[in-house]
């Protein structure tokens, strides 16, 4: 039930309806400054998922499937705070933003310039007016190359054909990177492919093609985010409070997969990231 | 067209996430076990694919992992 007033906030808390989970990602490869790194295939609490289905073929993400970041049971509720602690001082300030992780088409190739079409064998299953909805590509196989690519999408309207910008991808060799991250170069998209004009979101994805070919693999994957904080130092915690902070409670939906991406200001590997989510209903 | 690459990929990853799930640290009989159920009944992948797959499995499930 969508909250009205800040009473009905505090005596939901009152009568315990929070749900507060602590998870840790270590990461065990060097992620590289300024490149956008997924969590979610991080070793660490919650278990890691790597984005195991038929090549191309959409795949539903969700809690009760995948796991991801725990919130609870009820079927409405909010994003109350985020605390996040790290071990290591090299790669502050890392900003972060928790997503929704909704829809994955993996194991695209890179080896081709053809048309790769995809199978749309399932649909989004929240956010499914598309609204908001955004497209980030995680490498899954080392390439050696930048490559430019384009994705053919339906947007939030239901019209199908539409195409993203030109992306250059990155040639960083670790799996969970996002491909299209870079400090400085032109057409990097940082993390969320850029839409055609006038589009505010994503339902579904009908095509990639790729300007040169390569030798990597990538996942395209739709995502909401939720909410966005920052790792700042080492001696003490990084809170939000999302009703001081942002004067609105980000709402997550019904068996919602949560979980982090991350871009350090700094190598980052051999250190911790940790902190936990709290959520609270009414 | 799916490539014999990416159905590589997909059986490294699905051998990764079934280690995950079940807290395997290194291949084992039990992994390779579960890459044969999974995969040998697939008519798209060959048998000889997977065979080769799983002569570097270990190696290949810690770039993933």
């Amino acid at each position: 039930m969508a909250y009205a007033t800040f009473k009905e906030l505090v005596e939901a808390e009152d009568a315990g309806k929070t749900c507060t989970y602590y998870w840790r990602k270590a990461p065990n490869v060097t992620v590289t400054q300024g490149i956008w790194y997924d969590l979610s295939i991080t070793p660490g609490m919650p278990v890691p998922q790597y984005y195991a289905a038929t090549p191309m073929a959409a795949t539903q993400m969700s809690y009760s499937g995948d796991r991801g970041i725990v919130h609870g049971n009820a079927t409405s509720k909010y994003l109350r705070e985020t605390t996040v602690m790290g071990t290591n001082n090299s790669h502050v300030p890392t900003n972060m933003y928790l997503l929704d992780y909704l829809l994955y088409y993996p194991f695209i190739d890179e080896g081709t310039t053809d048309v790769q079409t995809m199978t749309n064998v399932s649909a989004l299953s929240r956010y499914t007016d598309g609204k908001g909805v955004k497209i980030m590509a995680v490498t899954q196989g080392a390439r050696a190359g930048t490559p430019y690519f384009t994705v053919s999408y339906t947007n939030q309207d239901g019209v199908a054909g539409r195409t993203t910008v030109s992306h250059r991808m990155n040639n960083e060799i670790y799996n969970g990177a996002i491909s299209t991250s870079n400090r400085s170069t032109a057409d990097s998209a940082n993390p969320f492919l850029s839409l055609q004009s006038g589009d505010t979101g994503v339902r579904s994805i009908q095509s990639v093609t790729l300007a040169t070919s390569d030798v990597g693999l990538f996942a395209l994957v739709l995502v909401k985010p939720i909410a966005q904080t920052v790792y700042r130092e080492i001696t003490a915690p990084s809170q939000k409070d999302y009703l001081l902070h942002n004067g609105v409670l980000p709402e997550i939906q019904n068996d919602a997969y949560l979980n982090w991406i991350a871009c350090p200001n700094g190598a980052f590997s051999a250190s911790v990231l940790q902190g936990d989510i709290k959520v609270i209903w009414t | 067209m799916i490539s014999d690459r990416q159905n590589q990929a997909w059986i490294v990853a699905s051998a990764a996430q079934f280690m995950a799930n079940n807290e395997i640290e290194t291949v084992n009989s039990d992994v390779i076990d579960f890459v044969l159920e999974e995969f040998v009944p697939k008519k798209e992948i060959s048998n000889e694919l997977i065979e080769e797959t799983l002569s570097s499995l270990a190696t290949e499930v810690e770039k993933v992992m």
